[in-house]
């Protein structure tokens, strides 16, 4: 399973954050465990956030079939709150990022660096699925 | 784990970052107690996505449950330390069928489950026990003994729900951590029992 930080991703996402107003970067796995964080996010923040992320985006694509009826692709999950909003897309096969900013922020600027991010990350982002013969 | 900060709004145990961390699902028949469960062993604050029960649900779900008003729409989260070496992630999915994708979507990654029962609606337990099965989960079967419920002996238990003797069962409060806690270190000894042999 991922070991939490990986230092040299997280200093890709906190330079993501040279967007103004945005706040924190998280890279999580599909299955809901923080792979690397930008500064200032806390090891039980990362853990809860990248759990209830996974579950956001598990939703998401559920409710897909009500754009279309064969349940069109997910992309990007953006939710809004009084005070900012959050961001998540897909960072490779098994992994997802999401961006949290203040409510100022130019969300199409925002959601361009994202996808300049992953690009930018390529394959190392992405985590392995488990192999059904390894230890845990 | 430099990239951790620690704040003091968010106690909690810090990870050194070596620990062994092991995915698992929480899963069990709406009012099986899984959210309590999470709620009572999590060692950080957890997540839970508890939504009032609404007049859409009478006749689709149970309503014979004159304390539960809010049920779990999305999932449970929280994390336990076992022992220096060993982090439980704890997954919690939403026990009714209409939910049953997003269980399965939360049970990737997850090495085994705990499957929590009520003894007074086991019947409950079963499409839950199918799916888990289905998905080649390991599991452990968690019998919350609720205040006032019969208690009934593991023999009995096991012939009700024609459990095969390599299925543990064991009995839990929900509400207690260290019984709770419990429980979960059966799943994860019987997750052991599971694993390869070392090569030398």
């Amino acid at each position: 399973m991922t070991q939490a930080a990986r230092p040299n991703l997280s200093w890709i996402l906190n330079e993501l954050l040279d967007i103004l107003h945005a706040r924190h970067a998280l890279v999580l796995s599909a299955d809901g465990l923080t792979v690397a964080s930008s500064d200032g996010v806390n090891r039980n923040l990362a853990d809860r956030i990248a759990a209830s992320v996974s579950g956001l985006q598990s939703l998401s694509r559920s409710a897909g079939e009500f754009v279309t009826e064969d349940n069109t692709v997910w992309q990007q999950t953006m939710v809004q709150y009084q005070d900012g909003y959050l961001f998540v897309i897909a960072a490779g096969s098994g992994s997802h990022l999401v961006v949290s900013a203040g409510s100022q922020v130019d969300i199409e600027a925002i959601s361009y660096r994202m996808e300049k991010t992953v690009e930018r990350l390529g394959d190392p982002l992405s985590v392995a699925p488990r192999e059904p013969s390894t230890q845990g | 784990m430099q990239d951790y900060i620690d704040s003091d709004s968010d106690p909690g145990p810090v990870l050194r970052g070596n620990e062994r961390t092991v995915k698992i699902l929480i899963v069990g028949h709406m009012g099986a107690g899984k959210t309590t469960a999470v709620q009572a062993v999590s060692e950080i604050r957890p997540i839970k996505t508890e939504e009032v029960m609404t007049t859409a649900g009478s006749g689709i779900d149970r309503a014979d449950l004159p304390h539960k008003t809010t049920t779990t729409v999305a999932m449970d989260f929280g994390r336990v330390n076992l022992n220096e070496e060993l982090v439980l992630y704890l997954f919690g999915a939403p026990g009714q069928t209409r939910f049953f994708d997003i269980l399965e979507d939360l049970a990737h990654g997850a090495l085994g489950a705990l499957v929590l029962c009520d003894p007074r609606h086991l019947a409950e337990t079963y499409p839950i026990l199918d799916l888990v099965e289905e998905l080649g989960l390991t599991y452990v079967i968690a019998v919350n003994e609720f205040d006032g419920a019969d208690r009934y002996t593991e023999e009995r238990l096991r012939e009700v729900m024609e459990l095969a003797p390599s299925i543990p069962l064991v009995f839990c409060d929900a509400r207690s951590r260290l019984s709770t806690r419990d429980a979960l270190i059966a799943l994860v000894q019987h997750l052991l029992t599971k694993l390869p042999e070392p090569v030398r």
